[in-house]
This record gives C-alpha cells, sequence and structure tokens, in this order.
C-alpha cells in the first residue's frame, strides 16, 4: 500500500487546491453581485438613470463607491447570507463543488486500484509464462515459442524472454553434443572393427598358406616373414586405436600445466631420431631469436605425442640424406610452431583430408608406406584440445619440394 | 545437429540478357550451431555476393535465407536492420573501425546503437583473449593490420550474435599474422559458441574449418 501513498497525496492536494480556486471564484462573484446592487441602490436615491448607471459600469467607471447603497441593504437584512437568493445559490454552488472533488477522487481511487490490479495480473501472468518455460526446460523441452519482434522498443519480458531463448537454444545445443559425442563413439568402433578387419584377414591367409604342407623352405620364410611384416603393422595399429579411442571416448582428460614447450619439444625429437639417423635424416632448430625456454601451459604427454606424429611423418616420406627444420616465433596470442621436411610434399585439394580419421593418402609413395591414417588426425584433436591449431603447406609439384606443418598454441587458457 | 543458416534456391544476378552476370546460382548451404565454415573460391567467384545475401546486406533475385529459423529478406528493412545488429556480427578485410572513437568504443559501438548496456566483463575477457588489454585507449588508424583485425573481432563477437560472417578476414595481412588471426577466431568462437562462416580465396587458411565449401562461377559445392 506503501508505493500508492505518494499518487493519493498528489491527488489530494491537487483536488483541494482546485476546489479552493473555484470556492474563491464563486465568493469573488457573489461580492461583486452585492457590489453592483449596492452601487444601483445609491445612485437611485441620487436620482441616476438606472441605464446610464448600468452604462457606467459596463463601460467600466470605478468611481462608484456603493458604499451607502450596501448600508441600506444591510438595514434590510439582505446581506445576511440565509436571507438572500444569491447567498444560497452560493451555497449551492460550493456544495456542489465539493460534492463533485469527492466523486473525482474516488473515481481517481478506484481506477488507481483498477490499474494496480492490472498491473499486477500482467506481472502474475509474466511469471507465468517463464515458470511455465522452467518447467519445460527441467522436462528437457527447450522451445519457447517466443517470437521476436525486430523493432527497436523492446519490453523488459521480450527482452528476457530473447535471453531464455537463447539459453534454451544453448542447452539444447549441448544436450545434442553430446548426442554427437555418442554417435561419434559408435562410428569410432566401426571403424576401428573395419580398420582390423584387413591385416587380420591378411594374417589369417598368411598362416592358411603356412600350414599347408607342400612349401618349399624358400616360401615358407617368405611368408614367415610375412606374416612377421602383417603382425607389426597391427600392433602398430592397435596402438594408434588405443590412443584414437582414448582421446574419443573422453578417457584422457588434456591436462594443461605450465611448462617449458622447449623440453616437450625436444623429447619429441628425441623419439624420432633413431629413424630419422638409420635414413641419414637431420633435424635442425633453427636458430631465432625467439627460440628459447618458453613457459605455456600444455599437456606434456599429449602434445608430445602429436609433435612426435607431425615429426614421423616427415621421416617417413622424406628422401634419405634431407634435413627437417624446427622453427619456433611467438606471435601475440600463439606460439608458433613450424616443421618443415624435404618430403614428397602433399598437393593442396588433400591440405584438409590429411587431417580426417582414418584418411591415407592416393599417392603411391603414401601406400607403400606402412600407417594407419591416425596420426594427423590425433594430432589436430590434440591441438584443438589446446585451443590451438596445425595447418600444412607444401610446395608439391613446383621445383622444390617439402611440406610446412605449422602448429599454433595459445599462451593462456 | 541445429541448423542456423540455411538457404534455399538462392540466386542473384546482375545485368539482363548476354550481359547477365550469374553471381550465384542455386545455392544450397546449410550451416549447423556452432559449426566453423569456409567457403572458398576465386576472386570473382561470388563469394562476396554469397555472404553479402547471407548477412541480409544485399537482397536476391530469388530464393531465400533463413537464419534463426526466420525467413531474413521477408523482414522489413527497419527489421531487418535490427536483426542483423542482434544476430550477425561482421568481419571485414578493411576492418571498418571508426577512426574517431578509440578502441573500447569501436568493440561496444553497435551494443550502443542497440540501446543495450554491454556485458562488460565479457567484453573485457574477449579483449583479454584476443591480447589487446593494453590498446583499449588507441585510435585505430595507431595500431598495425593485425591489431586492428582483432578489435573488429572484438566488436563482431562483443554483441553476441550468433552467427559470425567474416569476408576475407586475412586479406590485408601477412601470412604469419593470417595464420594467428584465423586461430583466434576459431578459439574465440569455440570459446563463446558461435557460429562461424568465412570468405576466403585461400585454401591454406580454410584447412583450418570444421567444413569447407567451394564456390566456382556462383555454384556451391561440398569439399570432401
Amino acid at each position: 500500500m506503501k508505493k500508492y501513498l505518494f499518487p493519493i497525496m498528489i491527488g489530494a492536494v491537487l483536488l483541494v487546491f482546485t476546489d479552493w480556486y473555484f470556492i474563491t471564484r464563486v465568493n469573488h462573484s457573489y461580492q461583486e453581485k452585492f457590489q453592483i446592487l449596492s452601487v444601483m441602490i445609491e445612485e437611485q436615491e441620487k436620482g441616476t438613470d438606472s441605464l446610464a448607471v448600468a452604462a457606467g459600469l459596463l463601460k467600466g467607471a470605478e468611481d462608484f463607491q456603493g458604499e451607502a447603497g450596501k448600508d441600506k441593504l444591510k438595514t434590510y437584512g439582505y446581506l445576511e447570507e440565509q436571507e438572500n437568493w444569491f447567498g444560497l445559490e452560493r451555497k449551492q454552488t460550493i456544495r456542489n463543488i465539493i460534492l463533485a472533488s469527492v466523486l473525482v477522487f474516488l473515481l481517481y481511487l478506484l481506477s488507481l486500484k483498477w490499474i494496480s490490479g492490472q498491473w499486477k495480473n500482467q506481472k502474475r501472468r509474466e511469471l507465468g509464462i517463464l515458470s511455465h518455460i522452467f518447467d519445460q526446460f527441467s522436462s528437457h523441452v527447450y522451445e519457447t515459442n517466443f517470437i521476436e519482434h525486430m523493432d527497436e522498443r523492446e519490453t523488459e519480458l521480450e527482452r528476457i524472454m530473447a535471453q531464455l531463448t537463447g539459453l534454451g537454444e544453448q542447452l539444447r545445443y549441448n544436450e545434442e553434443l553430446l548426442w554427437k559425442e555418442k554417435e561419434e563413439t559408435r562410428s569410432l568402433v566401426t571403424d576401428i572393427s573395419h580398420q582390423l578387419k584387413t591385416p587380420v584377414a591378411g594374417l589369417k591367409t598368411c598362416f592358411e598358406i603356412l600350414n599347408q604342407e607342400n612349401l618349399s623352405q624358400q616360401e615358407e620364410k617368405e611368408f614367415l616373414e610375412q606374416c612377421t611384416k602383417q603382425l607389426a603393422g597391427l600392433e602398430a595399429l592397435v596402438g594408434a586405436l588405443v590412443n584414437i579411442s582414448r582421446m574419443e571416448t573422453g578417457m584422457i582428460q588434456i591436462c594443461r600445466e605450465p611448462a617449458d614447450i622447449l623440453d616437450t619439444l625436444a623429447a619429441a625429437v628425441n623419439r624420432v631420431y633413431l629413424k630419422a639417423e638409420e635414413k641419414q635424416i637431420s633435424i635442425e632448430f633453427e636458430e631465432t631469436k625467439d627460440l628459447r625456454a618458453a613457459v605455456i601451459p600444455h599437456d606434456r604427454k599429449w602434445l608430445c605425442e602429436a609433435f612426435i606424429n607431425i615429426l614421423e611423418n616427415a621421416v617417413k616420406y622424406s628422401p634419405g640424406g634431407t634435413e627437417i627444420h624446427i622453427r619456433m616465433f611467438r606471435l601475440t596470442t600463439f606460439l608458433r610452431i613450424e616443421f618443415e621436411d624435404q618430403g614428397i610434399g602433399i598437393p593442396k585439394e588433400i591440405y584438409h583430408k590429411i587431417f580426417q580419421r582414418f584418411y591415407r593418402g592416393e599417392a603411391e609413395e603414401v601406400r607403400q608406406k606402412e600407417g594407419s591414417g591416425v596420426g594427423l588426425y590425433l594430432t589436430r584433436e590434440i591441438l584443438e584440445w589446446h585451443g590451438g591449431s596445425v595447418t600444412v603447406s607444401s610446395k608439391y609439384g613446383r621445383e622444390q619440394q617439402g611440406s610446412t606443418f605449422v602448429v599454433q598454441i595459445p599462451y593462456a587458457e | 545437429m541445429e541448423t542456423i543458416l540455411r538457404t534455399e534456391q538462392l540466386c542473384k544476378y546482375y545485368g539482363t540478357g548476354d550481359n547477365q552476370v550469374q553471381a550465384v546460382r542455386d545455392a544450397e548451404i546449410a550451416i549447423q550451431k556452432g559449426e566453423f565454415a569456409a567457403i572458398v573460391g576465386k576472386s570473382g567467384s561470388g563469394k562476396s555476393t554469397l555472404l553479402h545475401l547471407l548477412g541480409g546486406l544485399d537482397s536476391p533475385t530469388s530464393g531465400t535465407v533463413w537464419m534463426k529459423g526466420k525467413d531474413i529478406f521477408s523482414l522489413k528493412e527497419e527489421e531487418l536492420a535490427v536483426f542483423r545488429r542482434r544476430k550477425i556480427g561482421f568481419i571485414f578485410q578493411a576492418f571498418n573501425l571508426v577512426s574517431s572513437i578509440n578502441v573500447w568504443e569501436n568493440i561496444v559501438l553497435p551494443i550502443g546503437l542497440d540501446g543495450r548496456e554491454a556485458d562488460e566483463s565479457f567484453v573485457r575477457d574477449i579483449i583479454r583473449t584476443l591480447g589487446i588489454e593494453d590498446k583499449i585507449h588507441n585510435l585505430p588508424h595507431t595500431l598495425s593490420g593485425g591489431q586492428q583485425q582483432r578489435v573488429a573481432i572484438a566488436r563482431a563477437i562483443a554483441s553476441k550474435p550468433d552467427v559470425i560472417l567474416a569476408d576475407e578476414p586475412t586479406g590485408n595481412l601477412d601470412s604469419k599474422t593470417s595464420d594467428e588471426v584465423i586461430g583466434l577466431l576459431k578459439m574465440s568462437a569455440q570459446k563463446y559458441g558461435q557460429t562461424l562462416v568465412m570468405i576466403t580465396h585461400d585454401q591454406d587458411i580454410a584447412q583450418i574449418a570444421d567444413r569447407i565449401l567451394v564456390i566456382e562461377d556462383g555454384k556451391v559445392v561440398e569439399q570432401r
């Protein structure tokens, strides 16, 4: 009730003020009438023509006194308010004014009450809508049925509804993301079983042939070698699949802790060092002013894995006696690491494909090598988990060959 | 997944008869919420026209663009302007910053135009993510190209649009800065759950996207 005190007070004061104004007007007019009557009586006694007096008054002459006339009226008792018609009329008018003002005030109070009732109803209705939406949200229905009008004026409710609609979309999006993850796991299982089928079938064939008794010593040796090779391939594939499935099913939490990225990089280089040496490929850290300790929050194990995958490819697809260069640049938001090799290169059309799961290049050089098509996919995943990126560019098809992989890792989480 | 942006037989022709140029022909695109899609095409392939149509900056000869379930060209002129301001963030090659006001003012300008209060902690977070904290009181012309594009990115993200449309965002930048700006765009769109559609002529840059669409002579096809 407190909040209505102010409008009520204002209304009352306004009303009292107008009443007071009208009553003074009425009083004034009452007095004027007696002034005119007094003047007419007085001038009549002096013998002036009443028409001349009226004309004088109408012309605004101010030299009439009327005091004697007033005295005369008083002696006859006409100045008593109860005793004359004008007095009674004045009383009536004042009563009417007060009555009307009281009525107006009551109407004002009533409409105030009605408006506040309407307002309360509106609020109740709006809150009802909101609570209905919350109920729906909790039962996983994220529709608000809110149609946003694209105009400049926006009510509070519309703004809240727009926000709620956004929240609903976000919630639905999150739910769909969970569903998508599930789907991905399912497709991963399908992919993995598919990937395993071929080497297992190969191995099986080898053993079947070995089991035949009419093989020469030479043939037997060849098939045994073949078996060993298939088994090694299978082993590598299983290792990669274990990694990828851990990653995909969220069994691994990337755990970013501040550490020197140069250490991680060096560890990765050490892991491919032997393979590189076999092919007489040298891995060089290029001296730039940015090549110094850089403490960046990252997951040492997994980022090392990402680097190893890039370096392993560089070694695998480069001819002997070539060089791999590693460069580091400190940019504003990211640390940029470039891995440049002098290998077979990658055609532009498949830049984005090489990062897809189980994709392997079409080229003969690629087909000949062992590989599961998992390494770069994993690298990209790991970097995205870090908020970073990996891209490739290549001088494929030009005189010079070789690919450059660019890794970007943000300094901050 | 929810489709946030979709076109139906979208066409844009210029001129008539023999002089007719078919900038966009029967484009059928569907972009999912939260996706980073790159549209790649050579210059003159119609890619900028396509982006302008997607953002309602230009009206099509025929066909429709649905954004968040709304046929945007069914809106009245003023309604479309408000829709653009609230739902779409634009990033252009030429940055398009207002030169007479400082970086912070540039970033919150679109929010102010919409008569809303800027979510200050959100804007500060974006500014921190983009590494321009110490530049917010500078005038745009005192910044390098890369920094100006960061400001433009911050401006596009700050009003919390559903979709960010970027037209050659790295066109004026050297290759290292380009890589960084694209990395930032991806990182921030991911962080703030926004959908990103980027136009570029550069395959090198496009490979960072989740999905690549190729436009050639006005035809749009998926690259797999």
